[in-house]
């Protein structure tokens, strides 16, 4: 019999996992260093604000691994012998694999001046930063975080609900400079001003002092010479693909490790999947890594199916993400640019006292839908989805626009008057 | 936030079960007295009773205060926790109407005006003297207005009741109008996270809920046979519609695909022998079922009127979650769930492609629906026992799920095996 190992028990592991499952009986050895068992990462917000346990956040029991013969090892794999197929743990024990999956994710980017050693610096990527952000919150005067996304968002989220008020610090002229559009940008920064929470726009830090004898703060300066006291900082500074244990492997790296759309790499019983793949060939208005769990989860799908025999090939697709910033939901479906350009236009609704906002973008030269951007407001994908594939033209997504939202009959979406209260910009 | 340390729950649980226990069985000890002005507790709501009724209190008195109070004072704190929700809040406002007005004022002044105490929304099973002697004579002795309330509960029971249910679901009544649900709604809350998920729940449920509804259906017929002095038309009508619904079940295999073949089974014997039984009683003159009809529901008053839906039904809330009673004893929610599953087309549509398995929507659901393993997985949640509380939507952070009667192109009756928590096929 196969011996399948998978690196990684995360969403892209954990599917593929199950994917071979479905078509195979070969063996399937799940290793993951992080945490025993396959656990929502998108959860550990909610588990720090107690709102899940532990226990909770583990959408799969054990039981379910066991009933499905999926063995499970908690082990750091420190190198792939590629010629001999066998990976190498901490302990120098030798795992021998007859396909490997790779799916290590992604780790945090550290910028230089947060590399000092001093524990005063969380990320919030892993399952012990959660431990750690725990332990350590209750006690800090001036907590900072630095970041213009959704971790930074859910740091100062977790840190609020811990009764802190955190200055963000953000390098970019706005937040989600790198997702959202300006006025979408505006109506998320007016969330974190509803809760209190003091926005520093266009700072970059550059530098972190230790605290002089006798005091307490560390203090960041930044590029123009401000200065922030802090006693813990955030960092939500993006992602990298976990890929370092591979350097001295023969694999094909990029910023990723470069796959094709079988998942498969330059070696032949090697695949990737999720955060740490990166595609050969993207489609326009794409990128080649896309650090994101619905990805991670198809391409987990995708990675299984060719492991278990059934040759299948990955697609893009049409774009979608998810997103929450405090109670304020952000829902994208299709391509929809951050800033203005020549080919694309859009309709756009914003109410900012009950904070959301609809945009419908088109292809100028095509007159074609091309996403669909709701701030505040569910939408129904599928139907958008629908539309994309089939190139309908915005006059007629702008006629059936009461049938996107995603909410109960008796929720509030402005529908009846949207119409009138889309604006060409 | 929403984590009650395990020894607080246990207090409070045990506070409760106490405080039933002398509500239902040492009613004196709060006061109640017979020859003399009441005391303590009980005497303490004499005023107000003798205001509204011209009555001193009993101790159903103080319970029905006590009772509304909390749906009041629970249902604005409720509201104020889900304020942007419009549908959480249409909902906490009817029950908590329905709690103030139909269960607690009404019922109040027609004792005052000398009608029959009754609360007209309670309907058959769940009103389980709904159709015993006492309470039959009580409204057709009281004229017109009694001959009217009868013949709305008869209405209700058969033919409203099942027309909402198929139009909306069960959650219609159980969490929009039942008072079980009312109180469940609201001072249950902040318990309902507690709700077991596991897989043996559920079969406990299902072996509970069920063999419950025939329980109250034979006590039932057995006392209305022994009203309506064992007239053969009774029993002809009793045993053509067990006849016709075992024929109904054995013939429409496409409707009642996800029925497990053993409840068939079950429901098969179960009609045959209860035609049995009536038809020997008008052979031999013994009751139907060989148990002297009285017994049997002097029985069923003590273990599943006072000890299941009250005593067990609240007072362990903080423990097993605030729809113990609605989840594994209700027989009208059996009823209810039956017609939900297999006539309604309500349901709760998931998105799998948006689902970031956090767990909040299986952590909060009251009814012990594990519903992230079918948004895992894209399928539709149409189980029987959900009331349709639609926290599930409310809390899911990324807008998977949407409760809803659509005949989207999910939609679909299909088998809901036992086990597909733990199976991957």
């Amino acid at each position: 019999m196969k011996k399948i190992v998978i690196l990684g028990n995360g969403i892209a592991g954990v599917e593929a996992a199950i994917t071979i499952r479905q078509y195979s009986n070969a063996n399937i050895l799940l290793i993951s260093e992080e945490h025993p068992v396959f656990f929502a990462r998108t959860a550990m917000m909610y588990v720090f604000m107690e709102q899940l346990s532990e226990k909770e956040v583990v959408p799969y029991p054990l039981a379910f691994f066991k009933a499905n013969q999926i063995q499970l090892l908690q082990a750091s794999v420190i190198r792939v012998e590629v010629p001999k197929n066998i990976l190498i743990t901490k302990e120098n024990t030798p795992i021998p694999y007859d396909l490997l999956l790779i799916a290590t994710g992604s780790k945090p980017n550290i910028p230089r001046w947060a590399t000092a050693p001093w524990n005063g610096i969380h990320n919030f990527y892993h399952w012990q930063d959660l431990q750690s952000l725990k332990s350590n919150i209750a006690g800090s005067k001036q907590p900072v975080v630095i970041g213009g996304g959704l971790i930074a968002s859910e740091l100062v989220e977790m840190m609020a609900y811990a009764q802190k008020k955190p200055n963000l610090l953000i390098r970019e002229s706005r937040f989600g400079q790198h997702f959202l559009p300006t006025e979408e940008s505006f109506l998320v920064q007016e969330v974190f001003r509803h809760k209190g929470i003091p926005l520093f726009l266009n700072t970059s830090v550059q530098n972190l002092t230790p605290p002089k004898t006798g005091e307490i703060f560390h203090t960041l300066s930044t590029e123009t010479g401000q200065r922030f006291s802090t006693d813990l900082v955030g960092l939500g500074t993006g992602v990298l693909p976990n890929i370092h244990f591979l350097k001295e492997s023969p694999l094909q790296i990029g910023r990723g490790i470069l796959v094709n759309n079988q998942m498969q790499t330059n070696i032949e019983n090697i695949y990737a999947a999720g955060d740490c793949a990166e595609l050969n060939s993207c489609l326009p208005q794409r990128k080649s890594i896309e650090a994101n769990w619905f990805v991670a989860k198809s391409m987990g799908k995708i990675a299984g199916e060719n492991l278990a025999g059934k040759a299948t090939t990955y697609h893009q697709g049409i774009w979608h993400n998810t997103a929450k910033f405090f109670n304020l939901e952000y829902h994208l479906c299709g391509y929809v640019p951050l800033d203005s350009t020549a080919n694309y236009s859009s309709y756009f609704y914003k109410n900012s006292k009950h904070l959301h906002s609809l945009r419908l973008t088109f292809n100028q030269s095509t007159n074609q839908l091309s996403g669909v951007l709701a701030i505040g407001l569910r939408i129904d994908y599928s139907l958008i989805k629908n539309w994309l594939e089939e190139g309908v033209n915005i006059e007629k997504a702008l006629k059936n626009i009461h049938l996107i939202a995603y909410q109960n009959k008796l929720g509030f979406f402005p529908s009846r008057n949207l119409l009138k209260e889309l604006k060409h910009e | 936030m929403n984590k009650i340390p395990a020894i607080w729950r246990i207090i409070l649980g045990v506070l409760l079960t106490f405080f039933y226990l002398m509500i239902y069985f040492f009613p004196e000890k709060l006061g109640l007295r017979v020859d003399t002005s009441n005391v303590g507790l009980i005497g303490f709501f004499d005023p107000l009773s003798i205001w509204l009724k011209k009555n001193p209190a009993s101790q159903w008195f103080v319970y029905g205060c006590l009772y509304t109070f909390f749906v009041l004072v629970f249902g604005i704190v409720f509201i104020i926790k889900y304020r942007n929700q419009t549908y959480q809040l249409l909902r906490t406002l009817s029950v908590v109407f329905f709690q103030l007005s139909f269960a607690f004022l009404i019922p109040e002044f027609l004792q005052r005006l000398n009608y029959p105490y009754l609360d007209l929304k309670n309907m058959w099973p769940l009103n389980y003297y709904y159709f015993f002697d006492w309470h039959l004579d009580g409204l057709i002795n009281s004229g017109n207005v009694g001959i009217i309330f009868l013949s709305i509960g008869l209405l209700l029971t058969f033919v409203i009741s099942p027309l909402l249910t198929y139009k909306f679901g069960k959650r219609w009544y159980c969490s929009w109008v039942c008072g079980c649900g009312g109180l469940a709604e609201t001072a249950g809350d902040a318990f309902r996270q507690y709700s077991n998920k596991s897989v043996f729940a559920w079969n406990l449920e299902r072996w509970l809920i069920y063999p419950i509804l025939f329980i109250v259906f034979l006590m039932t017929i057995s006392v209305l046979h022994s009203y309506l002095a064992y007239k053969f038309a009774f029993s002809l009508i009793v045993i053509s519609f067990l006849f016709l619904f075992s024929l109904w079940l054995s013939l429409d295999q496409n409707r009642f695909i996800g029925l497990p073949p053993i409840a068939k089974k079950i429901f098969l014997s179960f009609s045959l022998l209860t035609s049995l039984g009536l038809i020997q009683s008008h052979f031999t003159q013994w009751p139907p079922f060989l148990i002297d009809p009285y017994s049997l529901r002097s029985a069923y008053g003590f273990l599943v009127g006072s000890i299941f839906s009250g005593v067990i039904g609240v007072g362990f809330y903080p423990i097993l979650g605030n729809r113990v009673w609605c989840r594994f004893g209700c027989p009208m929610a059996a009823i209810l769930g039956f017609q939900q599953k297999f006539l309604s087309r309500f349901r709760i549509q998931s998105n799998a492609s948006l689902c970031i398995s956090c767990g909040n929507c299986s952590t909060y659901c009251e009814m012990g629906i594990d519903v992230r393993s079918y948004a895992l997985t894209g399928k539709d949640i149409k189980r029987s026992s959900c009331v349709g509380c639609g926290i599930c939507e409310s809390i899911c952070p990324r807008g998977v799920l949407l409760l809803t009667t659509n005949k989207g192109p999910n939609f679909q009756n299909e088998a809901d095996p036992f086990d597909h928590l733990y199976a991957i096929k």
